[in-house]
Formats: structure tokens, C-alpha cells, sequence
């Protein structure tokens, strides 16, 4: 099956959000996701931004054992806003100036990889890049806050990170049980990473986990384009960018002509 | 090729059961630890939980993906493999042995019926 093959028909694109509550913006996803599973509303490409307090989300893994738990805990107690999400991975950003699209598709009916998957997320985020003048990548980068081979590099450094959960059965295989794929991205479009990078490595000291993020390894679209965001605060930008992407994939199909959609 | 011990039950969505008495091991296949890649964090119920056949019961993670893993037989979870927490690798390494999941205390040994025989799963995955 190419990757094309797995955009569905009748994809609906939709800015939801609610910055207000960082947890339920989140878990959004799941809702949404259960009711595209079931069929009672279409396959989805939701676009949505952080919450207005900036913080960090954390897989289930970060917070499965104790002191997980309690580095969680502490970190709320400190102001910063902790998010868990449903998908893979390690600490992400998350504030206003973060922006999130998030594929909500049901399972496919045959065997589909998740390296497929991750290819229909990355390829037009890299056209949507490339059509604001920016060359990208995908790729690991050893430090980068949750790395996998599918981050998306501008320069070198890591601009989008991606996970995925898929629900009613095993990734990449077939189930007859009614279930989604959701592939998600997480733009850091302006963001003070300096800030999260830190509160990202605070958690893990706290957790008692070795891993640290790069600081170096981080960068956003308001370092790449100054220009184009000069007057906005994050909230503004990320609402420009978020306008911006809802544009680009009310429009944007993958080509069916090769293997895959079309590379960035 | 994947292995498919020949006393072991399984489900169609890659999840096996070894019957001991009214016990049943759960973990999963051979096939689909290959096909998943990587497994890095396995969550799992509480030890006193009650699982429903084609219920999820818990998840699993690789390559930053989280999948959900469905019990075979319903009734209580009797033992959990604490040794996932600290080294889920081992789902990869041994999927039949070390790296079961849970003890179900059956409720209903009769669901047992509905899964399939080696031979059944061998077709299933195009063996």
C-alpha cells in the first residue's frame, strides 16, 4: 500500500482547541479520535495550539513510575503547566506559541506501518515549510527533546517533533476491532526554549532518569523567520501559524502519482 | 519466520494465551514484537483488575507509537509482570517466556473456543 493509499477520502480539517486547559486540550484527541474510530464523524486533521501557561507534555512513560509522578507534581507546583498525551516519546514544549496538527484517522483495514504514517505527517509540514521558504528534514538528532527518525529538522535542528497512538489493536497491523490512528506533530512556531528545555531536563533530574535535552539542538519558527512574525507575541504567532496551516491542508492531497506523497 | 509455539492459543490480534489449570498467561506474539520494532514501556494493569475478552487491558509503546493491548479471556488479573517496568526489552527477546504480561484467572475458560490454534494463527499472519 503506498502512503497515499492511507489518506482517507472525506478528510475534515479543523482548528479545535481550548488553551485554557492544557489537559483537556490534549485529550481532545481522544474524544475526537474514539468518535472518528467508531464512524461517527469523519476522518480529521485537527490543527490546535498549546495552552496560554507554557510548560511541557509527557508521554504515559514519563509518569508511569513514582518518582515520575512526584517530578510531575513538583513541577506544577512550580508554575509550570504539565500536560500527559496519549502518544509515544519524551517531553515536548507546550505553550501558546506551540502549535499541534493531529492526524485522526480510523485504522486502516489492511497492514499499514507506522513509518508510513509517520511519512504522510512529515511530507506536507515539510511543504507547508518549504512554502514559507524554509528547507526541511527529516531525521534523528541525538538530544533533541523526543527524538525519533522523524523529526523535522530546519537547519540542522529540530523544529517538529512527531508520535503516534493507534487504538482498537496493535500498531501497523490489521484488527477487525473499531479503533484510530492518531499521528501527531508538535511546531514549536515561538516559544521560549530556553525555559522549557530547562523545565524538560528539571523533570527528568526529578524522575531520576538520566535523559537530558540539547538546548543547541532546539529551534523555532521565530528564529527561522523573524521577519514574518516581528510584532506578534506567541499567542499571536501561534495563531498566525495555526490560520496558515488550516489554509495549506484544506488544499494539500498526497500524490498518488509515486510510492509516497510528495517529498519536502 | 516467526515463531508459533504449538500449545499456545491466540488471538487474531497477536495477543497469546498459555493455560495453566484456570490460569491463563497472556503476552504477545512472536510476529508482532518483530513487526512493532522496539518495545520500550509495557503498562499494565493492577494486580485485582477485572479484564473483558476484546477489551483493551493495556498499552504498549514503540518507536513513539502507543498501541493497545487487548485480553484474550476475561476475569482477574492474578499476576503482572513487574519486570516490564524496568526492562521491557524483554517482550522483543522472549515474547513466550519472559516477556508475558499478565495471569488472567478465568472467568469463562469456554472463550478459549473462540481463539485460534497455531496452525489457525500461522494462516492468520500469512505464514
Amino acid at each position: 500500500m503506498s502512503d497515499a493509499a492511507l489518506w482517507p477520502t472525506g478528510v475534515e480539517v479543523t482548528w479545535l482547541d481550548d488553551i485554557d486547559d492544557g489537559q483537556r486540550n490534549m485529550d481532545l484527541d481522544v474524544l475526537l479520535g474514539e468518535q472518528v474510530g467508531r464512524g461517527e464523524r469523519p476522518p480529521m486533521v485537527r490543527i490546535w495550539r498549546g495552552p496560554v501557561k507554557t510548560g511541557i507534555g509527557l508521554s504515559k512513560k514519563d509518569v508511569a513510575t513514582d518518582a515520575g509522578r512526584a517530578a510531575q507534581a513538583a513541577l506544577q507546583a512550580e508554575g509550570c503547566t504539565v500536560v500527559v498525551r496519549q502518544t509515544g516519546g519524551t517531553a515536548v514544549p507546550q505553550g501558546p506559541g506551540v502549535v499541534q496538527v493531529s492526524y485522526l484517522f480510523r485504522r486502516p483495514a489492511t497492514p499499514a506501518t507506522t513509518d508510513a504514517f509517520y511519512r504522510l505527517l512529515c511530507d506536507p509540514l515539510m511543504q507547508w515549510l518549504r512554502s514559507l521558504g524554509l528547507a526541511a528534514e527529516t531525521g534523528e538528532l541525538p538530544g533533541s527533546y523526543c527524538d525519533g527518525r522523524y523529526n523535522v529538522l530546519v537547519g540542522g535542528k529540530k523544529l517538529i517533533g512527531t508520535a503516534q497512538a493507534w487504538r482498537g489493536g496493535l500498531a501497523g497491523m490489521a484488527s477487525s476491532r473499531p479503533g484510530y490512528v492518531l499521528a501527531h506533530g508538535c511546531i514549536a512556531v515561538d516559544a521560549d526554549m530556553d525555559w522549557m528545555v530547562a523545565q524538560m531536563n528539571r523533570f527528568y533530574e526529578l524522575a531520576g532518569n538520566p535523559y537530558r535535552v540539547d538546548r543547541a539542538t532546539a529551534v523555532t519558527l521565530r528564529d527561522l523567520l523573524p521577519g514574518t512574525l516581528a510584532g506578534m507575541d506567541e499567542q499571536a504567532a501561534g495563531t498566525w501559524a495555526a490560520q496558515s496551516l488550516v489554509s495549506f491542508f484544506r488544499t494539500w492531497r498526497p500524490s498518488r502519482e509515486n510510492e509516497g506523497p510528495g517529498r519536502g | 519466520m516467526s515463531q508459533i509455539p504449538a500449545d499456545l492459543k491466540y488471538s487474531k490480534e497477536h495477543e497469546w494465551v498459555r493455560v495453566e489449570g484456570n490460569r491463563a498467561y497472556v503476552g504477545i506474539t512472536d510476529f508482532a514484537q518483530d513487526e512493532l520494532g522496539d518495545i520500550v514501556f509495557v503498562e499494565l494493569p493492577e494486580v485485582g483488575a477485572q479484564v473483558t475478552a476484546n477489551e483493551t487491558f493495556g498499552t504498549v509503546e514503540s518507536v513513539k507509537t502507543v498501541s493497545d493491548l487487548f485480553a484474550p479471556v476475561s476475569g482477574k488479573v492474578v499476576e503482572v509482570n513487574a519486570a516490564l517496568a524496568d526492562n521491557p526489552e524483554r517482550v522483543n527477546e522472549s515474547p513466550y517466556g519472559d516477556g508475558w504480561m499478565i495471569v488472567i484467572e478465568m472467568s469463562n475458560p469456554e472463550e478459549l473456543n473462540e481463539l485460534l490454534d497455531a496452525a489457525g494463527y500461522q494462516a492468520h499472519i500469512g505464514g
